[in-house]
């Protein structure tokens, strides 16, 4: 199940984050058109840069994780047997799980509840601040379904052997 | 040293062995410290430092950079680099050599990642190197050092990174501080080349001297126009960083897309994936660090480690002296982004305590990174050379060790010599 999932998590988010990445250069280039050639500044669009920015790191962080990019140090494993290796990755990927539960989800949904509260408006965006930190509980959630299905799958392989 | 501290430190190494991304290390480690020293909110604060630490309108530079590279890697900007290259220097000993080291020049003058320079540079030279004789190995691992100039080259991400570490550091006059280093490098690195060449009859090629300069040269005029963007629109002050870096995307995009055709349309989804990704795990790292960095500032950690540097010696040659020991070790382990993020905030203090410009005390700390990229067993510039090269890594780090030897020559007049690094900017300032 896990591994449908995934799949097609990766295309979904793969198309979200070309479109995201997309409207960022685009609102970018416009800025600066509007800045230097027609000389009247656009208010909202260094604002709504960064507000897309903070989505496209988190969602692209969770992206990166499916695909094993993240930088990390394999200088260990290499020369380890297949059943420590198998292991020591299984332990990797529940911390990453347990850390997603606790920072990104526990505190991320804190964060948005308090933000919201607090009523606190990106100024020339006129719409909330708390919808820029709702990208951390968001991803942390896909952070959660991407680890556990990690190490799970560990966990079937290492039957299957 | 505090039990924070410790626990940290112990914790940090134990995960990096067993291979959790570092990203993560970073959040998890300031967790557990925080919670074993008593600290409230501990998760929602972590949660909150992780967004705002790239709540940042400059760090929005990184992305374009890295997308501009790629879409340059791509986009056949390198060929024409290259011909250019080789009508100047081509001709003469060790001549492809020398067109190697100064198409990474090149490039790292309009692009901002050495990556992109190894593979796309490294993808067309190698082979040709291979093919008019000279040793592979000598070859890739030439590649692999000469891209690292880039770093320092402006445009720089990593300089990106650094300076909003560091804060109150300008980009601009942090861009400027690397050009006379990087070039440095340069030199240092085609002296090794020529000798080496001239030892082992590398030849120049004969067929370069035909080439005309006005030709190559005019070909690669529109992606050299990149430099003219970033020298003159960034550090006179036209753009900041971020619209210099967009304008570098639209031209790069221009570039490889309609005028040299060598991006298809249906490529271009595939491509920004992959910016997107390296800019996730990138800016991640700079999130989770800007939480654990508050936490070391919180418990002045940056005090504690200045403190016992400071009584190391009396004399501040040998504490820089082992400052750069202690980097170049962790550049063999550690990648450059995590590097600069976890130990400017640490080791900038020790700098400024004694006497050594933030721009300088930068250019070293990038100095010292570069030479880790191309060192096993964690080097990303020297894997993608030994991949596009079809080298052997064990084989390629010895075909390195004289250039690791001009990096290290290069590291040592730049630490010493403060005048590399802070004339063109004391130029500029006035």
């Amino acid at each position: 199940m896990f591994e449908a999932i995934h799949k097609s998590s990766e295309r979904l988010l793969g198309i979200l984050l070309v479109i995201c990445f997309v409207v960022l250069v685009v609102d970018v280039v416009l800025g600066v058109f509007w800045r230097y050639v027609l000389s009247s500044p656009i208010g909202w669009t260094e604002e709504l840069a960064t507000f897309l920015m903070v989505w496209l790191v988190f969602l692209g962080s969770t992206y990166a994780y499916l695909l094993n990019s993240h930088l990390g140090i394999d200088l260990l494993d290499r020369q380890l047997d297949p059943e420590v290796k198998r292991l020591m990755n299984g332990f990797a990927h529940t911390l990453v799980l347990l850390f997603s539960i606790g920072v990104f989800v526990y505190g991320g949904v804190n964060l948005f509840i308090e933000r919201w509260d607090s009523g606190q408006l990106m100024p020339t965006l006129g719409i909330r601040k708390a919808w820029f930190y709702l990208s951390v509980p968001v991803s942390g959630v896909l952070f959660i379904v991407f680890s556990l299905g990690k190490v799970l799958i560990y966990k079937e392989e290492e039957k299957e052997s | 040293m505090s039990l924070g501290l410790c626990i940290l430190m112990i914790l940090f190494v134990a995960l990096l062995c067993v291979n959790v991304p570092i990203a993560f290390i970073l959040g998890i480690v300031t967790v557990a410290a925080a919670f074993s020293l008593g600290y409230e909110q501990v998760l929602v604060t972590i949660a909150s430092d992780m967004a705002s630490g790239i709540d940042s309108f400059t760090l929005l530079a990184i992305p374009f950079f890295i997308f501009s590279g790629d879409l340059m890697g791509a986009g056949g900007l390198a060929k024409r680099l290259i011909d250019f290259a080789n009508s100047l220097v081509g001709r003469f000993r060790g001549g492809l050599g020398l067109v190697n080291t100064l198409t990474c020049v090149f490039f790292g003058a309009i692009s901002g990642s050495a990556a992109a320079a190894v593979s796309s540079i490294g993808g067309t030279l190698i082979p040709e190197m291979n093919s008019k004789g000279y040793g592979k190995d000598f070859n890739i691992a030439l590649t692999t050092c000469s891209a690292t100039t880039g770093l320092l080259i402006p445009p720089s991400n990593v300089m990106i990174v650094y300076a909003v570490t560091a804060s109150n550091i300008s980009i601009a006059a942090l861009f400027m501080a690397g050009i006379l280093p990087g070039l440095l490098m340069a030199a240092l690195l085609m002296t090794v080349c020529v000798i080496i060449s001239s030892k082992k009859g590398y030849g120049g090629s004969p067929d370069a001297g035909k080439v005309n300069i006005m030709t190559t040269g005019w070909k690669a005029f529109p992606s050299l126009l990149l430099i003219v963007v970033v020298l003159w629109g960034i550090l006179g002050g036209v753009f900041t960083p971020t619209e210099a870096s967009g304008i570098a995307v639209v031209w790069a995009f221009v570039l490889g897309v309609i005028i040299y055709r060598e991006i298809k349309w249906v490529d271009l989804p595939a491509l920004i994936q992959r910016s997107a990704r390296t800019t996730a795990v990138v800016l991640l790292l700079v999130g989770t660090s800007s939480a654990m960095s508050r936490f070391l500032t919180n418990e002045q950690v940056p005090a504690a480690v200045s403190n016992f540097l400071m009584g190391l010696s009396d004399s501040p040659m040998m504490i820089l002296l082992t400052i750069n020991i202690m980097l170049l070790i962790v550049g063999v382990f550690m990648d450059m982004t995590p590097a600069v993020l976890i130990f400017t905030p640490i080791l900038l203090p020790v700098a400024v305590g004694l006497g050594l410009d933030p721009l300088h005390f930068g250019i070293i700390l990038i100095l010292n990174l570069c030479i880790g990229l191309c060192t096993p067993p964690v080097g990303a510039c020297l894997f993608i050379g030994c991949s596009v090269g079809k080298g052997d890594i064990a084989r390629v780090s010895k075909a390195m060790l004289p250039f690791y030897a001009a990096m290290i020559l290069a590291l040592m007049l730049v630490t010493y010599i403060p005048a590399i690094s802070l004339f063109i900017p004391s130029l500029l300032a006035d």
